[in-house]
């Protein structure tokens, strides 16, 4: 049954750093949903029909090739929103948008939405200043993508997971992070013995634990640092929990 | 179709132990060339250990190697490689 969200009881920051007044504008629209794992929110050229606030786990937004396969362009957890900006107008996604793990996300009709931040602008602001953080992100994605191997991306990728679920413990296969980082599930799987040899990681069929955070860090590009301390703390301005 | 396997060597060992299927062997092969050059790209400004002498060896499912390679042969140009 959907349940309906009091601002006292959600796990998402963009919600919580919303006042009291303005929250009330929406908080009745909004339902608790749970999602698998690889569930497609929108595709590209979509309309936006709803807009997503993680209280637990992720979602990817990839850029869909001719093709029809996907490469990672940002990634959404409880810090963030996916849709927000339809809160200015009716949109098409660019993107397509998949949940990462099973979880529960917040959800409200566009519709809904738009109708509060009509009327408020504290939401506008909201979604303009998340926006552009969430801009600078996709922007060190691309260059990690294109300048950076596929160890560095990886650890990247299993870092900025494990801080947005809050657990060492990754339900994730190689076949789904080698479509999420655009490479060869066998080399996911290479790359992978090489971390798990190093005492970084241990891995099993369908989850990855994170056994030395700190060494993966230091396996990471610096670009895990950039978003993990430098972005993500720009976005709501709020308390971040500390990464170990 | 058959399974086949993709392995790194250097003394230390590196295996895939999952596989994946391809018709033939000139199929594998080719996925072990896209790999190797997966592994290899943007590698050079990357501390710490490097694949270059490192072997790529493709076995098919009775355990026999159908193909092997140094994975300096599979090192890409970088984008400014004039």
């Amino acid at each position: 049954m959907p349940q309906t969200l009091g601002k006292n009881h959600t796990q998402n920051r963009l919600l919580a750093t919303i006042s009291r007044d303005t929250f009330s504008l929406f908080d009745r629209h909004l339902k608790t949903v749970d999602l698998k794992q690889g569930e497609i929110l929108h595709e590209p050229e979509e309309s936006v029909e709803r807009v997503y606030f993680p209280e637990s786990g992720m979602i990817s937004l990839l850029v869909v090739t001719k093709d029809g396969a996907g490469i990672e362009a940002a990634i959404i957890g409880r810090e963030g929103a996916v849709g927000l900006h339809r809160g200015l107008g009716k949109r098409r996604a660019f993107t397509r948008a998949v949940t990462q793990v099973d979880a529960l996300f917040s959800v409200i009709s566009a519709e809904h939405f738009a109708d509060a931040v009509k009327q408020s602008e504290e939401l506008k602001d909201l979604i303009t200043r998340y926006t552009e953080v969430l801009w600078v992100e996709a922007q060190q994605i691309a260059a990690c993508n294109a300048i950076h191997n596929a160890e560095e991306r990886l650890c990247r990728w299993l870092l900025q997971t494990r801080d947005r679920i809050e657990s060492d413990t990754l339900p994730l296969t190689q076949e789904f992070l080698s479509q999420m980082l655009g490479i060869r599930r066998t080399t996911v799987t290479l790359v992978a013995r090489t971390l798990q040899k190093s005492g970084l990681i241990k891995y099993s069929r369908g989850s990855i634990v994170i056994l030395d955070g700190k060494g993966l860090e230091s396996v990471a590009c610096e670009c895990y640092h950039v978003i993990q301390h430098e972005t993500l703390p720009l976005k709501i301005g709020a308390d971040l929990p500390v990464v170990k | 179709m058959p399974m086949f396997y993709f392995h790194l060597d250097d003394g230390d060992h590196l295996w895939d132990t999952v596989g994946t299927d391809f018709a033939d062997t000139k199929a594998a092969g080719g996925h072990a060339w896209v790999v190797a050059r997966e592994l290899m790209l943007n590698r050079e400004e990357m501390s710490g250990h490097s694949w270059d002498e490192w072997t790529m060896s493709v076995v098919d499912a009775e355990g026999d190697q159908v193909l092997s390679f140094t994975m300096s042969d599979a090192q890409p140009r970088k984008l400014n490689d004039h």
